[in-house]
């Protein structure tokens, strides 16, 4: 019990020490808004164009591929140190080898377009 | 266009602090600048040199190099301005936030310097911005930027900041108009060759 | 560097001034250094413009070859663009206009947008490399140096307060001085 009232103490101090912050700021600073400077910041001259650049979408196979791997990594990590004890039996691993018969349907589609290919 | 921007003013709180406050806030102010290098030219050098190990004003708490202007609260303006840099000048103050300070450090930039008579330069960039500390020289020496910094530090301690006075810096000064509160911003009429812009904020 | 004595000078009339570019760079000066105009319009004999134009051969890298050619064009009159020869040459013409006021027929940067200022600010009246522009921050405050430029020791100063008028500074109908 005693480790989560640390936790929850560690919690509300964060928060107090934001809202503190926060209302200091707000009994404290100065504020002046103008239009010059609520415009947006480019080196000084108006700005030119929208304010967003979109990104390419076939970036997405970057993410695709940092899903699989990154994903895999974490979840598997904690599993072969918890399979340690003795007591879980063949379970475990039948589930571990669900989790990753879906990651390696993913991969295999990523392989199968070709983005596995460093050439 | 009408504009709905509030009046400056600072905190509540600041306005009636009692003064050892206003001591404890000054002092973290004028110790903690994030300084805005506005380098132009061959003080952008003496500047830089004045960051390195020698004689480093990191020491005395000016942090280099804020990102922007909007992680600023110094801007030293060192080097030629000319006027068409004259209002990118202007617009990079405008966009620190308050409290802010400038420095104009060389000859340049505190009359126009060796160049005074160009047709091309600002005598001095205290005709775009309101200026707290000149540093002469040319270019001046690294300790004389020391010695600007902490004059600007003692001019900091000696502050007393509210909402008049920050009234007065946007309305009474030979540098302010009205016209940067209520009106919004003057657009250049378009041109031939402009790129047609998709949208912009005003 | 390259060696001051072997710099070529050629001076043409201005019709022949696209001409002789392309010849230069055709004799193995295909290297376009800068294009730039000297005010000559105090001169006794045909006062005008001098169009300078700065070529380099660097077939040898330890030997360099120079050439510049130049012209007098009158007041008023165009020089033909040299952009045909050298495409770099149509930022150096822009600034030639802007300053002095030269005009360059046929010039042609591939925008279509013309002969346009460089690099003065928008707004900006006058040519100011000209030795008629007068540099009016001078018409508030004097001089402060002990010689005006221009000046040297060989220069005859004449007695009393009088300054020798450098171009640019004006005249005391401008202002106090």
């Amino acid at each position: 019990m005693s480790p989560y009232v640390v936790v929850a103490a560690v919690v509300l101090a964060g928060l107090l020490l934001f809202a503190a912050a926060m209302g200091a700021r707000a009994l404290l600073a100065p504020r002046a808004p103008t239009r010059a400077k609520l415009t947006t910041y480019e080196s000084g001259v108006d700005p030119v164009g929208a304010g967003w650049a979109q990104t390419q979408i076939r970036y997405f196979v970057y993410a695709f591929l940092y899903v699989i791997f990154a994903v895999d990594a974490v979840y598997l990590f904690p599993w072969a140190l918890v399979v340690r004890s003795s007591d879980l039996g063949v379970a475990s691993l039948v589930e571990i080898a669900i989790f990753i018969g879906v990651l390696v349907v993913g991969l295999a589609h990523a392989a199968r377009r070709g983005l596995l290919r460093w050439f | 266009m009408a504009v709905d921007l509030p009046l400056p003013r600072v905190g509540p709180a600041t306005d009636h602090a009692p003064q050892p406050i206003k001591v404890v806030l000054n002092w973290g102010r004028r110790y903690s600048l994030w300084v805005f290098n506005f380098g132009l030219a061959c003080c952008a050098i003496e500047f830089i040199a004045a960051s390195m190990a020698r004689h480093d004003f990191i020491r005395l708490g000016v942090i280099p190099f804020a990102p922007g202007p909007r992680q600023a609260d110094l801007m030293v303006v060192s080097g030629t301005v000319t006027d068409k840099m004259a209002p990118a000048v202007r617009r990079l103050y405008d966009q620190m936030p308050e409290p802010k300070y400038v420095i104009s450090f060389g000859a340049c930039s505190n009359s126009g310097g060796p160049y005074w008579d160009s047709y091309s330069v600002t005598k001095g960039v205290d005709t775009v911005i309101p200026v707290d500390v000149y540093v002469p020289g040319c270019p001046p020496r690294p300790e004389a930027l020391l010695q600007g910094i902490l004059r600007l530090q003692e001019k900091i301690a000696a502050e007393s900041l509210s909402t008049k006075g920050i009234r007065k810096k946007y309305a009474g000064h030979r540098l302010a108009s009205a016209g940067e509160l209520a009106r919004g911003l003057v657009h250049r009429p378009a041109r031939a060759g402009d790129p047609v812009e998709a949208g912009t904020d005003g | 560097m390259a060696d001051p004595e072997v710099l070529e000078r050629r001076e043409v009339p201005v019709e022949e001034w696209a001409q002789a570019v392309a010849e230069a760079r055709d004799a193995a000066y295909t290297f376009f250094d800068w294009l730039t105009a000297v005010d000559e319009t105090d001169a006794e004999e045909n006062p005008g413009l001098d169009v300078v134009c700065h070529l380099m051969d660097v077939a040898t890298p330890t030997a360099l070859r120079r050439i510049m050619i130049r012209t007098r064009v009158p007041e008023g009159a165009a020089v033909p663009s040299i952009t045909g020869v050298f495409k770099g040459a149509a930022w150096h013409e822009r600034e030639t206009h802007e300053m002095f006021g030269v005009d360059f027929d046929g010039f042609d940067d591939g925008t279509g947008l013309g002969l346009r200022p460089l690099l003065l600010p928008d707004g900006f009246e006058g040519t100011p490399l000209r030795k008629s522009f007068v540099l009016a921050a001078r018409a508030s405050k004097q001089w402060p140096g002990a010689k005006e430029p221009g000046e040297s020791e060989h220069t005859k100063t004449t007695g009393g307060r009088r300054r020798v008028q450098a171009p640019g500074v004006p005249g005391p109908e401008w202002g106090p001085r």
